[in-house]
């Protein structure tokens, strides 16, 4: 994974993607802002959003870097990603083509709403659920609606790590 | 003015904001990641687009509030660091000076 300041255009590339650094003080709000609205499942969005451009990317990354890799090594290639974006550490060693689950014990989303927020009592780790979704049908094939993804615990409820179901969407 | 923005944006893009071991990034007294310009895009777009113009005005709101909240911390962070005192305090002469230094360094830095 490689990021490219361009001092002249004031823009940021990873890996030829435009990219902005964004802080949990936004990030956060942003999710927030998003959860409050009652008209619409506006989390849906996000998580599809999500899903949509991991999915791109990640496909561009494995056409680019991913020939002779296995399907673990692009799992590995996928949490790596997820590392260097600044997401947290997951642990996708349990998930094949059928889904499985997915660990993380450091989250982003985790941090900064503790950070910003406090405590809550519902999962917050909606750009989780949409990269898995995304980077999973990237690595095995199909539309970037193949995987549901649902997160059965998080830290920020009190759990020891967060957790992920994922499976394929009939 | 006294700031020399070529120098400011040179010392900022060598700063090293990266992940740590555990995927977490942290500067300036805040948690950054990086994300992709178009998912923040389709997402936002999409609600707002959804939305009735009430809802959509209250969205848009609070993200503003979102990015003030940012500014405020991340430009807090950056202007009592080690590396401000090092590196840029020096070429502050005015308020004017130290204005232009934040907006110049915000280039790179969390942008929001």
């Amino acid at each position: 994974m490689l990021v490219c300041f361009d001092p002249n255009l004031n823009i940021m590339k990873l890996d030829g993607v435009m990219v902005s650094l964004h802080c949990h003080h936004y990030n956060c709000g942003l999710v927030k802002a998003l959860e409050e609205i009652v008209e619409i499942n506006a989390v849906d969005i996000f998580v599809r959003a999500a899903a949509e451009e991991f999915y791109l990317n990640f496909t561009n990354y494995l056409l680019h870097h991913g020939k002779d890799k296995t399907n673990q090594e692009k799992l590995e290639a996928a949490a790596e990603l997820y590392r260097f974006m600044g997401f947290g550490r997951l642990d996708l060693s349990q998930l094949n083509e059928s889904g499985g689950r997915a660990y993380t014990d450091s989250s982003y989303y985790v941090v900064g709403w503790l950070a910003k927020y406090g405590r809550r009592r519902t999962p917050g780790c909606h750009l989780t659920r949409g990269f898995l979704a995304g980077t999973l049908a990237s690595i095995y094939g199909g539309t970037v609606d193949k995987y549901k993804v649902e997160e059965n615990h998080c830290m920020i409820t009190g759990f020891d790590r967060c957790e992920f179901a994922v499976s394929v969407n009939k | 003015m006294a700031i020399d923005s070529k120098k400011v944006i040179e010392l900022a893009s060598r700063l090293p904001i990266e992940s740590n071991e555990r995927g977490i990034m942290a500067a300036f007294g805040i948690y950054a990641a990086i994300n992709y310009n178009e998912f923040f895009f389709k997402a936002v777009s999409r609600v707002i687009y959804k939305v009735n113009e009430g809802a959509a005005q209250a969205v848009e709101q609070k993200l503003y509030d979102a990015v003030l909240e940012c500014g405020n911390h991340t430009f807090h962070g950056a202007r009592t660091s080690m590396h401000w005192r090092e590196h840029i305090l020096p070429m502050i002469k005015s308020p004017e000076d130290e204005v232009q230094a934040l907006v110049v360094r915000r280039v790179i830095g969390p942008t929001d």
